[in-house]
C-alpha cells in the first residue's frame, strides 16, 4: 500500500519536470494554469477556424458577379433533352415564308439590305403559343427560338455532341428528315448528344449573307453555337449535310481518340495543305489532339466531318474563324474558303498546329463515290485499300460537291437506305 | 515492503508487479492477455502524462496544415452560379490539369512556403537598348536613362525575390521591313517563357518607366486583390468604345493577361502575362499574315492594335484578360495624353502613391531625361526614412 503515494508523488514531480520547459516559455506555473491556457488557444484557434471560411476571399463570387456567358441569345432555355433538333416538319412552311420573312431587314447606309439578329428577343411562352392560331408565326417563332437552346443538366452530359447544319431552303422534307434521323440514331447509340441547327439562323451574322457564297463559314459559327450550347462535352463532332453517317457502330472514343487508332490513321510528315511547305508534325503527343480534321483526296484539309475539343485550344481555333477580318479576307472562291482558312491557320501557327491531328478521310469523312459504289462489291473491294473513298464499314460517307453535280437527295437517299439494311 | 530502502530505486514497472499478483490470483489468464492489459496501460499512462505536449503539438500541427492548405487549395468555389456558367471553365481545366501544372491556382491562392525553391514566381522582362544607336547616334542622356531605370527594377527586383531580364532590342529593326516592329515584343516574350518555365507571372516594362513605389511587392498590390481591382467587362473604363458584351465570353475563367488602357486604347508599356498555355497560344495566335495584310495601314500602334481587334471579336481572347486601372502599373506623367490633363484616371498622383510611372511616348517631343530626373527625385523623397537625414543631411 506504500506504493500509491509514492506513485503519486513520482507523477507529479515528473509532471512539474515536463512543464518546467513550459515554464520557461513563460507559462503560469501553477497546477491548471497551463492547461487553461492551451485550452483557451485550442479553443480560439478552432473559433478562428470555423468561421474563416466566413471572411476569406476566396470566392469570386462574394467580391465580384460577371454577367454570365451566353450564346448569339441572351435570353436562354434550357433543353430538356440532349437531342437538340428543330422541328423538321416545319420545312414547308419556311420555305413558304423564306428567310426574308423571318427577320427583319435593315436598309444600310450604302443602300444594302441586311437581316438583323435580335439577340435581347425572348422566347416565345407556351400561354402565347396557345393564344395564337396563326400557323406562319408559330413556325416563325420556332425558327427563332431553336437557337436558344442550350444543354444544361450536369448528371449526364454527353462526352461527345454530333453537330450538324441542315438547310430548308435547299432541301426537302424527306432528305432532312433522313439527315436528322442519321444523326439521331448514332448519337442514341453512343449517348452522344446533337445539336442540329438551320443554316439560315446564322445569316445575320455574316456580313455576306448569300448563302452560297458563305456557306462555309457557317460551319464554325455552328460549331461554336455548339460548345456553348453543351459545355461539359469534351468533343464537338461537325458531320456536313451532305454527308452520312454509314456506321453507327463505331463510337468516337473506341474508333478515333484511343492512341493506337489514331496513330495508325495520322498524317506524319506531310505537307499541311497541298504543296506547303510546312508539314505535319512527326512526333504528335496523341492525348493532346485538341482538333481532328482530314486531308481530302487532294491533300487540303476537309470540312466535311470533323472533331474539335471543346477546351481554349478548339476555341481558339474556332474564334479565330468566326473572327470578321479573317472570314471576309478574300479567299480562293474557287476552293473550299474555310479549308482554305484553316490551312492557313494551321501554317502559321505552330502551336495550333502541334495540338491538331491531321487524319486520313477514311476515318472521318470518305468520298462516296457513285461510279465505285454501283460497279458492285467486287470492284468495292478492289478499291478497298483506298484511302479516300468510302467503302463499307466507314464512319461516314461524305458527298461532297454533290449539290455540284446536283445530286445530294438521290445520293443521300440511296445510302441512308443502306444504313437501315445493315 | 518496508523492507525497501526509501532511497533505493523504485522499479519502473511497479505496477507490473501489481499485475503479476493479479496474474497469479487468476493462475489461468494467458500471457498475451496479460501484455494486452500491460500495454493498453502504459499507453493510457503515457496519453495521461503527455497530454499538455500532445495537444500543443496538435494544434501547432493543425495550425500548420490549416495555413498551407488555404494558400496553396485551389480554385474557389464559384458557388452562388448555377453550374452552367461554370462548366466551361470546369471543362477546360480538368483537361489541362490532366497534362501537367499549366494550371496554377491563381497567385495569391498558392503556397509562399516554397521558400525552398529557386526559380523566381514572378519575372520582371526590361525592354532596353532600343534600337541599340544603330541608326541613330545614342546619346549620354539615353545612356543615363537607361541606366538609372535598369538600376531601378534591378533594386525592385532583388528587394522582393523576382527575377529581372533585361531584353535588348537592338535588332528592332530587323522587324521594319515587315511592318511589324511591335511583334519583337512577342518574340522576346516567348524566348523569355523559354527562359523560365517555372516562373508563374511575367510583368513587361518598357524602359522608360519608374517603378516609384519600390515597398510595395507585387503580391500585395495586384494579385491579392487581382478579382477586385481588375474589370473584364469594359464597365468602368472604354476608351475605345469596343463592344462590351459580345456572345460566348466566360468570365469565370481565369485572367491570364493583365493590362492597362490609356486614352488611346491598350497599352503595353507595362503589363502581366501568365506563364500559362492559353499565353503561348495567344503569342502565337497575335500575329498573323491575313488579319494583318487588311490592317497594317490602319493599325498604327501594331501590336496594341492587333490586340484590339482580337479582343474585340474572339471570345477565348476576351475571357482571360484583365484590365487594371492604368494608375495601378503604368501612370502616365502629364505630358503622354495630355488632351484629357483634368482626368486623374490616368496621371501620376504622388500623394496617392501610384506604383508605377511610365513615361510613354517621351522621345516624341517631350523631354526623356527631364522627366526621368523629376521622377527619379522624386521617388528618393517619398522613399527617404526619417533616419536618412542624420546620414545625408
Amino acid at each position: 500500500m506504500a506504493i500509491k503515494p509514492k506513485k503519486k508523488g513520482k507523477m507529479y514531480s515528473s509532471r512539474s519536470v515536463r512543464s518546467q520547459w513550459f515554464n520557461r516559455l513563460g507559462f503560469q506555473q501553477n497546477k491548471y494554469g497551463t492547461c487553461k491556457f492551451l485550452s483557451i488557444i485550442t479553443a480560439f484557434v478552432c473559433i478562428l477556424y470555423f468561421f474563416s471560411n466566413r471572411f476569406y476571399p476566396t470566392s469570386r463570387s462574394t467580391s465580384v458577379s460577371y454577367s454570365p456567358s451566353h450564346g448569339l441569345y441572351i435570353n436562354e432555355i434550357p433543353a430538356s433533352s440532349q437531342l437538340i433538333y428543330p422541328h423538321v416538319e416545319h420545312v414547308p412552311v419556311l420555305k413558304q415564308i423564306t428567310v426574308k420573312g423571318l427577320y427583319v431587314t435593315r436598309l444600310e447606309i450604302d443602300g444594302s439590305k441586311r437581316l438583323i439578329l435580335k439577340s435581347e428577343e425572348n422566347a416565345m411562352t407556351d400561354e402565347e403559343k396557345k393564344d395564337t392560331t396563326d400557323q406562319i408565326l408559330l413556325v416563325k417563332h420556332s425558327f427563332l427560338d431553336h437557337g436558344k437552346l442550350v444543354y444544361r443538366k450536369n448528371n449526364d452530359a454527353p462526352e461527345v455532341v454530333v453537330v450538324t447544319l441542315i438547310d430548308f431552303e435547299n432541301y426537302d422534307l424527306e432528305t432532312i428528315i433522313q439527315i436528322v434521323q442519321n444523326r439521331v440514331d448514332y448519337a442514341l447509340k453512343h449517348k452522344y448528344g446533337v445539336y442540329i441547327r438551320w443554316i439560315q439562323e446564322f445569316l445575320p451574322i455574316l456580313e455576306n449573307q448569300n448563302l452560297a457564297e458563305s456557306y462555309e463559314f457557317v460551319k464554325p459559327l455552328m460549331v461554336r453555337a455548339a460548345m456553348h450550347a453543351f459545355p461539359t462535352a469534351k468533343y464537338i463532332h461537325f458531320v456536313d449535310q451532305d454527308a452520312l453517317l454509314m456506321n453507327l457502330d463505331l463510337s468516337l472514343q473506341k474508333y478515333l481518340l484511343d492512341p493506337k487508332i489514331l496513330d495508325l490513321a495520322l498524317l506524319k510528315n506531310v505537307p499541311v495543305v497541298a504543296n506547303s511547305n510546312i508539314k505535319t508534325y512527326n512526333h504528335f503527343e496523341y492525348s493532346s489532339a485538341k482538333i481532328i480534321i482530314p486531308h481530302d483526296a487532294n491533300g487540303n484539309i476537309d470540312t466535311s466531318s470533323f472533331v474539335v475539343a471543346n477546351d481554349f485550344y478548339g476555341q481558339a481555333l474556332i474564334d479565330y474563324l468566326n473572327d470578321p477580318l479573317l472570314r471576309n479576307f478574300p479567299w480562293d472562291p474557287t476552293a473550299d474558303k474555310l479549308s482554305s482558312a484553316i490551312g492557313h491557320i494551321l501554317q502559321w501557327h505552330p502551336t495550333l498546329l502541334g495540338k491538331t491531328a491531321i487524319v486520313i478521310p477514311k476515318v472521318l469523312a470518305s468520298q462516296y463515290d457513285a461510279s465505285l459504289d454501283q460497279g458492285g462489291k467486287s470492284e468495292n473491294a478492289a478499291s478497298g485499300g483506298d484511302l479516300y473513298h468510302y467503302n463499307e464499314g466507314d464512319l461516314a460517307a461524305s458527298f461532297k460537291g454533290c449539290r455540284a453535280r446536283g445530286t445530294c437527295a438521290s445520293e443521300i437517299n440511296h445510302m441512308y437506305s443502306k444504313i437501315k439494311k445493315n | 515492503m518496508s523492507s525497501v530502502p526509501y532511497n533505493s530505486q523504485l522499479p519502473i514497472s511497479n505496477h507490473l508487479d501489481y499485475d503479476e499478483e493479479e496474474k497469479k490470483s487468476r493462475g489461468s489468464s494467458s500471457g498475451l492477455k496479460y501484455r494486452i492489459i500491460y500495454w493498453r496501460r502504459s499507453l493510457c499512462n503515457l496519453l495521461a502524462r503527455w497530454k499538455k505536449p500532445i495537444l500543443l503539438l496538435c494544434l501547432t500541427l493543425f495550425l500548420f496544415m490549416w495555413i498551407n492548405d488555404s494558400t496553396i487549395s485551389g480554385y474557389p468555389p464559384s458557388t452562388s452560379f448555377q453550374g452552367q456558367i461554370s462548366n466551361d471553365n470546369k471543362l477546360s481545366k480538368a483537361d489541362n490539369s490532366l497534362n501537367s501544372k499549366k494550371y496554377l491556382p491563381p497567385f495569391s491562392k498558392r503556397s509562399r512556403w516554397s521558400f525552398w525553391s529557386k526559380d523566381p514566381k514572378i519575372v520582371i522582362i526590361l525592354a532596353a537598348n532600343e534600337g541599340g544607336g544603330v541608326l541613330r547616334w545614342k546619346n549620354e542622356q539615353e545612356w543615363a536613362i537607361e541606366g538609372i531605370s535598369i538600376e531601378n527594377k534591378k533594386a525592385y527586383a532583388k528587394r522582393h525575390g523576382y527575377g529581372l531580364t533585361i531584353k535588348d532590342l537592338t535588332t528592332c529593326k530587323r522587324y521594319s521591313h515587315e511592318y511589324r516592329e511591335g511583334w519583337q515584343k512577342v518574340d522576346i516574350l516567348r524566348q523569355t517563357f523559354r527562359e523560365f518555365p517555372n516562373a508563374e507571372w511575367f510583368w513587361w516594362l518598357d524602359l522608360d518607366t519608374m517603378i516609384m513605389e519600390p515597398s510595395k511587392s507585387l503580391e500585395e498590390h495586384i494579385f491579392d486583390r487581382l478579382e477586385t481591382l481588375a474589370d473584364r467587362e469594359l464597365k468602368s473604363f472604354n476608351p475605345l468604345n469596343l463592344k462590351a458584351d459580345i456572345p460566348y465570353v466566360n468570365y469565370f475563367e481565369e485572367m491570364e493577361f493583365l493590362i492597362t488602357q490609356d486614352c488611346g486604347g491598350f497599352n503595353l508599356g507595362s503589363f502581366m502575362i501568365k506563364n500559362s498555355e492559353w499565353s503561348k497560344l495567344l503569342l502565337d495566335m497575335w500575329w498573323d499574315p491575313v488579319l494583318y495584310e487588311q490592317k497594317h495601314m490602319v493599325w498604327e500602334h501594331r501590336e496594341q492594335d492587333a490586340l484590339e481587334a482580337l479582343y474585340e471579336n474572339e471570345p477565348w481572347i476576351r475571357s482571360r484578360i484583365g484590365f487594371l486601372p492604368l494608375r495601378t502599373i503604368n501612370a502616365f506623367p502629364p505630358g503622354a495624353c495630355s488632351e484629357y490633363s483634368g482626368d486623374s484616371r490616368y496621371f501620376y498622383n504622388e500623394k496617392d502613391h501610384d506604383f508605377v510611372v511610365n513615361m510613354a511616348g517621351c522621345n516624341f517631343g517631350r523631354d526623356c531625361w527631364g522627366e526621368m530626373q523629376y521622377y527619379t527625385t522624386l521617388m528618393e523623397k517619398l522613399n527617404r526614412r526619417w533616419y536618412t537625414r542624420f546620414f545625408f543631411p
